[in-house]
């Protein structure tokens, strides 16, 4: 993101916060989805995420990347959410009523096994803790490397490296077992 | 390398392209020679990208339209502002409940532990409480003829 824009938008440059959210929105999308696991939570991180960033832009000094400061909001909230909504309900990954495709695949089979595939994700998301899950989503879905994961949560990086193990043991464990 | 060593590495930096140098090396040098290990580091790069991987596409219009709303209107309110500021600062809820309620602590004990340590108050107040009853009961003795045992009865 460039330092410009980022003053314009911070001066109240409504045009320039947008391209701010352009840039920004879809990766904020894919860490909250995968950490929260149900597409409404993560529309909602989304919606906190750049209301909170557009209030907190005169503060960002630039010492850490625009990136990494969106990113720690991001999981903050998502983390959030997630704790919140546990207390209700069991999360489901999938589709909200009248979503479509965007490639036009709009059968029942392909919504099926779509969802079949959501549901199994969803399962395996089920047995990893909040930490493992933003460590893996900032690894794997956001593509952060352990430095900036760590900068990120604000933890150890070896704090990242043990959260991403124990991820990646759950996971095939689970595999292993099903199979 | 064992494999013990070689499956720690491969499910952190291995399959994250952090392992540099030596370590790489080695590492490599072992994968070739064992199958087990080789399905390993498959395997796990396939379960990552399976349940965190693949592409997701940006969030509907309609997100946006919302941000744009709640920025315009400056609807939020300001238990929301204090928030998230105190999430953008202080990190979770639980780190920032935890945080918040040390500070109380800490102000609390401030206030009210040095008072402790200097309470003549309650001590003088005995001390003064038994010296006028003795006196008040020498007085009663002194006054008049009555008996230790009425000087008692006074007391009690």
């Amino acid at each position: 993101m460039e330092r410009e824009t980022i003053e314009k938008a911070r001066a109240g440059d409504m045009g320039a916060f947008e391209a701010i959210y352009r840039e920004h929105a879809g990766m904020v999308f894919g860490v909250a989805l995968r950490i929260v696991g149900r597409v409404e939570d993560a529309e909602e991180v989304v919606q906190d995420v750049f209301v909170s960033v557009h209030r907190s832009l005169g503060h960002f000094q630039g010492k850490s990347s625009f990136k990494t400061w969106v990113y720690r909001i991001a999981v903050n909230m998502s983390l959030n959410i997630l704790r919140r909504g546990r207390l209700a309900r069991q999360s489901e990954l999938r589709m909200p009523e009248g979503a479509e495709f965007e490639d036009g695949r709009n059968t029942f089979e392909d919504r099926l096994a779509v969802e079949e595939r959501e549901v199994r994700v969803s399962e395996l998301l089920e047995l990893l803790s909040p930490d493992q899950r933003a460590c893996m989503a900032l690894r794997v879905s956001a593509g952060l490397s352990y430095e900036e994961i760590a900068q990120t949560l604000n933890v150890n990086i070896n704090t990242v490296r043990t959260r991403l193990r124990r991820a990646r043991e759950v996971l095939l464990k689970a595999r292993a077992q099903r199979r | 390398m064992d494999c013990r060593k070689a499956e720690e590495l491969i499910l952190s930096d291995y399959v994250d392209g952090e392992l540099k140098g030596e370590l790489l090396r080695v590492l490599e040098e072992h994968l070739h020679s064992c199958p087990a290990c080789q399905a390993l580091a498959s395997q796990t790069v396939d379960l990552g990208q399976a349940v965190f991987g693949g592409a997701v596409s940006n969030p509907p219009e309609r997100v946006w339209l919302a941000v744009r709303e709640r920025i315009s209107v400056g609807r939020s309110s300001l238990v929301e502002r204090a928030q998230s500021w105190l999430i953008l600062f202080f990190g979770e809820p639980r780190r920032v409940a935890f945080s918040v309620t040390l500070a109380m602590a800490v102000v609390v004990a401030g206030l009210f532990l040095p008072g402790m340590w200097h309470r003549p108050v309650a001590k003088n107040k005995d001390v003064v409480t038994t010296e006028l009853m003795l006196a008040s009961a020498g007085a009663f003795l002194a006054d008049d003829d009555d008996t230790w045992a009425d000087g008692l009865e006074y007391l009690l």
